[in-house]
């Protein structure tokens, strides 16, 4: 073989070597970097309190905490919801967090309305979008009542 | 494309530069330190990515390395290449340097490039140090603790180095803090500014071939790129399939969480501080500074300024009898001194089991002549004996 045959070779065999190197890392170290991308949440049902503490509720502001793995941290986690009591042991929760950006909404009693302080979104009374930038309605989470508690399904 | 670069950049110049043909008879062992170099990356590469999942604080530290080791996606194969690839790092530029004294090519005038390696190896001895305490196990925190007590021996600084390094009185989380920070943003900036330096030095001066090369010889061998790099991409890909084998197949040790008061335990250092481990039971009483502090000082400076203290003609090893002499010796003791510290006893016996008490007080005399209702307290009585301090006995 030429000189330059040999060194077009080790130039070539150099570059798949190391092309080949940079997979064998690469795509582990990405799939490290990127594997929360694919994580399954898990789920569990929070209870909100006594359901006959919350009857007749409209819109009532409910703070709680629950805990929940954080990686390799248990961590107590905090959430704020709306409960309305629908009557005949059907329950309403929307979650206060905007579907836009993750805000919190209030809801507001004189404009029948839950109101985004950030970036100006209106959602009406069941949560659909009535103005602002959000694309899609505010979340309704799931409940259930079980031995007398209101339960919610938190991810 | 290529004529774009090489309009604005001065690509042909480096080309022609790194196309010089090197001096003849360059072996592999000429690779080592393109090897080194490539650990350094990958050190660095899987660092930047195990941070990702890592937090150093002592609540968290071990279930952070746990969680890599055991749920993150690839975290087992991660750790495993940081794990083996620093002890690779230290056998490679250990046999690096053995190289240089071998062919002398530490003499004029490369004797800065040596001193800039001697500084790189105590950086990577120094990322050694720093990144076994990350995982907040047990041997990370013995390890440490005794680490730390020997630069706390040395004279004058001794206390004041230690307490800056455990960044207080003890191993804690400001210790786990401060390595973490020496570890993962000072050491990384030291060894990249004097990897930088040294290899200008190493392409300005050239390499230094072999001692016997004739003059003509330093200028008529194959030339670095691409033939050398081929050589050195080889060598990288070999140390690559065995540092993933090691990471596929071999446990990457994480032992306990971290106890300072289990006494059971018997600390043991990573295998590469094994000779000074070792070395330290040889120096008892006031002696020991001599194990822990004028050794390996002494010892390091000497490696530092070789250059400058031997000064003869360039030969290979074998015809300078005492730089044979001094360099096998060496070699053997560190090696020894490993192999006689891996296989020392570790202490079997164990601490008998007592309940844990509270420090009890012996009350004085006048507590205890109180109420009958706080005498029943106590289910013993206190003889005049026993209530005597120890200097009123005499």
């Amino acid at each position: 073989m030429s000189d330059n045959g040999r060194r077009s070779f080790f130039q070539i065999a150099t570059a798949f070597i190391g092309g080949l190197m940079s997979l064998a890392a690469g795509i582990p170290l990405i799939g490290f970097a990127i594997s929360p991308a694919w994580k399954k949440e898990e789920t569990q049902w929070v209870d909100l309190g006594f359901v006959d503490n919350l009857k007749n509720s409209r819109f009532r502001k409910v703070n709680y905490a629950f805990t929940a793995q954080d990686g390799w941290v248990k961590a107590t986690k905090k959430r704020s919801v709306y409960v309305t009591d629908l009557g005949n042991g059907e329950w309403s929760v929307f979650s206060r967090t905007c579907s836009h950006l993750g805000c919190l909404v209030r809801w507001e009693e004189s404009e029948d309305s839950f109101l985004c302080p950030c970036h100006g979104a209106v959602f009406d009374k069941d949560g659909a979008v009535v103005a602002g930038p959000p694309p899609k309605p505010l979340q309704k989470l799931e409940v259930k009542v079980d031995n007398g508690l209101l339960f919610v399904k938190e991810a | 494309m290529k004529q774009f670069l090489n309009d604005r950049l001065p690509f042909d110049g480096v080309m022609a530069h790194l196309r010089k043909p090197l001096p003849k008879h360059i072996n592999l062992l000429f690779s080592l330190g393109s090897l080194a170099m490539f650990l350094l990356l990958l050190q660095a590469a899987t660092g930047a990515f195990l941070a990702l999942s890592y937090t150093p604080s002592p609540d968290h530290a071990y279930n952070a390395v746990k969680y890599i080791s055991e749920e993150v996606p690839f975290g087992k194969f991660v750790r495993g290449l940081h794990h083996w690839g620093a002890s690779a790092m230290v056998i490679i530029v250990f046999l690096h340097l053995l190289r240089v004294v071998l062919y002398g090519s530490y003499k004029a005038p490369r004797e800065l490039t040596w001193v800039f390696g001697v500084l790189l190896l105590l950086v990577t001895l120094g990322f050694g140090f720093t990144g076994y305490l990350l995982p907040w196990d047990e041997k990370a925190y013995w390890a440490t603790k005794v680490g730390v007590e020997i630069s706390g021996k040395a004279p004058i600084l001794g206390e004041w180095v230690a307490k800056i390094l455990r960044g207080g009185a003890e191993v804690g989380a400001v210790t786990l803090s401060r390595f973490y920070a020496l570890h993962t943003i000072w050491l990384p900036w030291m060894a990249f500014a004097l990897v930088g330096i040294h290899l200008f030095f190493v392409r300005y001066y050239g390499s230094s071939g072999k001692p016997n090369n004739t003059a003509e010889e330093m200028h008529s061998g194959k030339p670095f790129f691409p033939d050398q790099v081929f050589e050195d991409v080889v060598g990288m890909l070999i140390l690559f399939v065995v540092l993933a084998c090691a990471a596929l197949f071999a446990p990457v040790p994480l032992e306990d969480v971290a106890d300072p008061t289990n006494a059971d335990y018997d600390p043991r250092p990573e295998w590469y501080f094994l000779f000074l481990f070792q070395l330290l039971k040889y120096f008892k009483g006031p002696f020991e500074i001599l194990g822990t502090f004028v050794i390996p000082t002494v010892g390091m400076l000497l490696l530092l300024f070789l250059p400058f203290l031997d000064r003869g003609e360039r030969k290979v090893l074998w015809k300078r009898p005492i730089a044979m002499t001094v360099t096998s010796l060496c070699v053997v003791a560190i090696v020894g001194l490993t192999i006689l510290g891996a296989a020392s006893p570790k202490r079997e016996t164990q601490e008998v089991e007592q309940p844990s008490q509270e420090v009890q007080q012996i009350p004085s005399p006048e507590e205890t002549d109180t109420s009958e209702e706080e005498e029943d307290v106590f289910d013993f009585e206190l003889t005049e004996d026993e209530l005597k301090l120890p200097d009123e006995e005499e």
